[in-house]
């Protein structure tokens, strides 16, 4: 009786972390309406494209998790890459990364509504929302975006955006692997392209 | 039907030998194959389309958008939207798929009565909304492989099965047996696929100049977003995520985004 006793004991003083370490899918949901929100208010009224990347720049430290995406995008060429190489990729990526995402979310009117929310397992969780678009752009129709949100000790993070069945870092994955093996499988070769793409 | 069983299995042979052939041909990138191991005729040929788009349509685009109110434009593609239904509802029965043929089905009936034939979207305010469906998915459904990436001249990006089944999708269209039917001047057919191209490129001008703005690697970027995109209408069966096409334990590190150990500086 004691034992048992002693293992609820156990079971209701671990049950918060192992909630917290996995996140939950409120969590996760919560955490993209407020980041939405947040980031769409910040541009509204902007149209200088610098003073937006700006703005986004600190949204995106605070809600991506750059290191990981960065890795996944240069995927098997990572290893092959020089600690100074994975360096000066991650933060010229970040960099480019910014860029876009800055442009995309202007484009934005400011109206967003989550719908769904589900479970990836390890963490993850798949947050759809309805973005409405723009006077003018796509047609005037709700763009349905997919955030890919993962929980780990740094909080909620994003870690990619699905519009229309289209990953962004399955999409850079991609580029930046025929630019690599385009260029004699060199990592120099692909930094070379993003700081020119960043103009650094 | 037997006929169209031997059509489907040619082509599925032909399309998975080819694919095959392309797979262990050489691609270094074994996790990332992109199936394309006509890369450097694809990409001579993107770039004359690239060139031509430039300099012909793209202009033309815009010369359409500035110089028509988006009303009229919505009543051209709408009415081409209508042109189209036949063939969505044949891929849809083809595929067996009931539920997405009567969704089209409502659409032609609705949208051909009170949207006054074709002018009004009506149909997606009473929740039937539109999808697009061609031959090439059907072939997808009926597991007849992709086959190899191709850039085809002036038609853009498609896998092979796409480009097959664009034959088979031109006999669906009303109107070809309309012009055939009643010799109808073949400029008549040219004109509406000129203005079937235009209305597609302008709905499209804003987001292909983002993507050529915002890309490393142009093609490779349009490559992506066309394979991603038709793998998602298959339902995600053939879905080339990292995890799925990864080869090597080795790089198991890499194969889903998510949280975990970050890249050491």
């Amino acid at each position: 009786m004691l034992h048992r006793g002693i293992v609820f004991a156990l079971l209701v003083f671990l049950m918060p972390s192992f909630v917290s370490a996995a996140g939950s899918e409120q969590g996760a949901q919560t955490f993209i309406e407020e980041f939405s929100k947040k980031s769409l208010n910040s541009f509204r009224g902007k149209d200088n494209v610098k003073d937006i990347e700006r703005i986004f720049s600190g949204i995106y430290d605070k809600n991506f998790d750059n290191d990981s995406i960065a890795r996944f995008v240069l995927s098997r060429n990572w290893r092959k890459a020089s600690a100074d190489e994975q360096k000066e990729f991650t933060n010229l990526f970040r960099k480019y990364i910014v860029r876009v995402y800055s442009a995309r979310f202007h484009s934005y009117s400011g109206d967003v509504r989550v719908t769904t929310t589900r479970s990836e397992g390890a963490g993850i969780y798949i947050v759809s929302s309805s973005f409405v678009p723009k006077e003018g752009e796509n047609n005037g129709k709700p763009v349905v975006v997919d955030w890919r949100v993962g929980y780990s000790d740094l909080g909620y993070r994003i870690y990619d955006i699905t519009v229309g069945g289209v990953s962004l870092a399955v999409t850079q994955r991609s580029e930046i692997a025929s630019i690599v093996r385009n260029g004699g499988g060199k990592i120099s070769s692909m930094i070379d392209v993003l700081r020119k793409k960043v103009g650094s | 039907m037997l006929r169209v069983f031997s059509i489907v299995c040619v082509i599925s042979l032909v399309l998975g030998a080819s694919g095959c052939a392309s797979t262990s041909g050489g691609s270094q990138d074994a996790f990332d194959d992109v199936n394309d191991p006509f890369e450097s005729v694809n990409r001579a040929i993107f770039d004359v389309n690239i060139f031509v788009d430039r300099w012909t349509l793209r202009p033309l685009a815009i010369g359409y958008r500035a110089l028509f109110p988006r009303f009229v434009r919505e009543r051209v593609h709408n009415v081409i939207t209508l042109a189209q239904e036949p063939r969505n509802f044949a891929n849809a029965l083809l595929q067996a798929d009931i539920s997405s043929a009567a969704t089209v089905l409502g659409r032609i009936l609705i949208n051909a009565t009170f949207g006054l034939g074709g002018l009004f979207e009506v149909a997606e305010g009473w929740g039937l909304e539109h999808e697009n469906n061609d031959f090439g998915l059907t072939l997808g459904t009926w597991g007849v492989p992709s086959g190899p990436y191709l850039m085809l001249p002036f038609l853009g990006p498609h896998n092979t099965r796409h480009g097959i089944g664009r034959i088979a999708d031109s006999f669906a269209d009303p109107l070809f047996y309309v012009y055939r039917d009643l010799d109808v001047d073949p400029e008549a057919n040219y004109g509406q696929t000129f203005v079937t191209v235009l209305d597609q490129r302008t709905r499209f001008l804003d987001e292909l100049d983002a993507l050529e703005r915002d890309s490393l690697d142009f093609y490779a970027a349009v490559r992506s977003l066309y394979q991603q995109s038709r793998q998602s209408r298959l339902g995600g069966a053939e879905m080339m995520s990292p995890a799925l096409s990864q080869d090597d334990d080795s790089w198991d590190d890499f194969d889903s985004l998510g949280p975990g150990p970050g890249p050491s500086p």
